[in-house]
């Protein structure tokens, strides 16, 4: 069952300069258990998306649904409800300077009118699941990125919602910082079942935590479906230039370039050399971005290999279950 | 003058700036606090934008804000007289005190209010807070020090401008000023007056500082 749906959504904003279409004719659903994720490059429409989605930003045209009630029908009471349904975590993190962490996790329960004990031992639950439990009586300025962003998660669980929103939230953190937060959704993702939303203008987020992903661009979804097949397979412009490496494809004479993709293929095959072995080639590999994901390959490799015996190649990638396509 | 009546004239013309100054800036605010906040969320950016009740507000704390203390002292002394009895003494200053101070106190709650930073407004709101749980559970407690350091400015100027009510028969350290000082050429006296109310000032700014450090917890 799609726990968020939107239908047909266009969002104008009125400014002195004119108007600026935000989002166009925008349809997606998301799947209860999903980590859907849109990307799209800066401007593009996504931070408005996901804040179409708690009505934070009204549509101009179009039905946003949730649990298959239309947001629109709500009165404004509902809509507070609904909101509590949904958590929201964001790049600047937004915590509450001057409460506790603690106090921070607490407050969307103070707001649902839950009393201040169980608030308190529901935040301490949380703040073992984020890792935090030593720092709860800190205050956000002596706090971490990271350690904010997790108070933040806490946060956003608290009232036990059914979708994590979560607006560039690790766009302002270091690269580790960044795969533990990623590990830690994917967590409460798995554990909690709370279906997360991720936007972001990073190809590596969506990599490493997203099952489905939807590509924006100019205000419009370009490109929509599983990961795994967008990764392999890119069909938009937007798509490629996201994923595709930049400058790494120069066809030689009497050579071709191809791109093969690891998604699931053991980290402890030697593909290439292999290839080399069993099909009696010269390979080169002109791009290769590859990382060995709990014992699975995962990424990409531009190689060339000679015109004729190109079909030796895809025979042999055909049989080992590589993804692959001709690049010219 | 004998040293004790003046120590005597001193320490009674200092309790009643305290007074005034502390009443009247309390005044101030219960006024100017709720106005200052409204002024605040009905703005365009604000979380209830209403174009009507901030224009009409602004304009009205605009025009008591342009008019020069030393007449809106003056202009006001029927109010006065209806609320107090009189228009002399320092019970009968609070009357224009607050009816000057409150327009400024509602400017600079107002100001303290936008420092808050909009991303936390908007996390409040997505947690389905309402707008009154917003203003007394984010606005409020986070431009907390904030408002006290504009409290401590507040007060110093209504402190200011109780000394000015000395002209009209206000009472405390202004008028003692006045009275001796400028119209009986007793300089000496007035220093005095000046000083005490140096460190007066000096006091109410420390203390402010002080609660500001204490409770502003971004501070580390």
């Amino acid at each position: 069952m799609s726990v968020v749906r939107i239908e047909n959504l266009s969002k104008t904003f009125h400014t002195a300069n004119g108007d600026v279409q935000a989002l166009r004719n925008i349809d997606l659903s998301i799947e209860e258990g999903d980590i859907f994720g849109i990307i799209g490059l800066s401007g593009a429409g996504k931070s408005t998306l996901v804040r179409c989605i708690n009505f934070l930003e009204i549509p101009t045209e179009g039905t946003v649904y949730f649990e298959n009630n239309d947001l629109k029908s709500l009165t404004h009471k509902e809509l507070l409800r609904a909101r509590q349904s949904m958590g929201m975590i964001f790049q600047g993190f937004n915590l509450l300077e001057q409460r506790t962490a603690i106090k921070n996790i607490c407050f969307p329960l103070e707001i649902s009118g839950v009393d201040k004990k169980s608030a308190e031992k529901r935040a301490r639950e949380l703040l073992d699941i984020v890792g935090l439990r030593d720092r709860e009586r800190s205050y956000p300025s002596q706090l971490s990125g990271g350690q904010k962003q997790r108070v933040a998660i806490a946060r956003a669980l608290a009232t036990n919602p059914k979708v994590l929103l979560c607006d560039e939230a690790t766009s302002a953190l270091d690269p580790n910082t960044t795969r533990s937060i990623l590990a830690l959704l994917k967590e409460i993702n798995r554990t909690m079942g709370v279906t997360v939303i991720i936007i972001t203008h990073e190809m590596s987020v969506i990599e490493q935590i997203c099952n489905r992903v939807a590509v924006i661009d100019k205000s419009r979804i370009v490109e929509e479906g599983n990961v795994k097949d967008i990764f392999a397979n890119p069909q938009s412009d937007m798509a490629k230039q996201l994923i595709l490496p930049k400058n790494a494809i120069h066809s030689l004479d009497d050579y071709k370039a191809v791109r093969i993709v690891f998604d699931g293929l053991s980290s402890y095959e030697p593909v290439i050399a292999n290839l080399i072995m069993e099909c009696n080639v010269p390979v080169n590999i002109m791009y290769a971005n590859t990382k060995d994901v709990n014992g699975t390959a995962a990424g990409e490799m531009i190689i060339q290999v000679p015109d004729t015996a190109i079909n030796k190649v895809n025979a042999y990638f055909d049989r080992i279950g590589i993804k692959y396509k001709e690049e010219m | 003058m004998e040293i004790a009546k003046l120590a005597d004239l001193l320490l009674r013309g200092t309790g009643e700036t305290l007074y005034m100054t502390l009443l009247s800036t309390f005044l101030a605010y219960v006024i100017g606090l709720p106005v200052g906040i409204i002024l605040n969320i009905t703005d365009k950016d604000g979380i209830c934008p209403n174009r009507g009740i901030n224009t009409v507000l602004g304009v009205i704390v605009n025009i008591i804000r342009s008019i020069p203390f030393i007449i809106l002292l003056v202009a006001i002394i029927p109010v006065t007289r209806f609320i107090v009895g009189t228009s002399i003494g320092s019970t009968a200053t609070i009357v224009p005190l607050t009816a000057a101070a409150g327009p400024f106190v509602a400017r600079m709650v107002e100001s303290s209010i936008k420092e808050v930073d909009a991303g936390v407004i908007e996390a409040a709101q997505s947690m389905g807070a309402s707008p009154l749980q917003i203003i007394f559970k984010v606005l409020i407690p986070e431009a907390k020090p904030s408002l006290i350091v504009g409290s401590t400015i507040a007060i110093t100027t209504i402190l200011g401008y109780s000394t000015m009510a000395g002209f009209v028969g206000g009472g405390g350290l202004g008028s003692i000023a006045i009275n001796y000082g400028y119209y009986r050429y007793q300089t000496d006296i007035m220093m005095v007056t000046v000083v005490l109310l140096v460190v007066v000032v000096q006091l109410f700014q420390e203390i402010g500082m002080r609660i500001t450090r204490k409770t502003d917890k971004r501070i580390n």
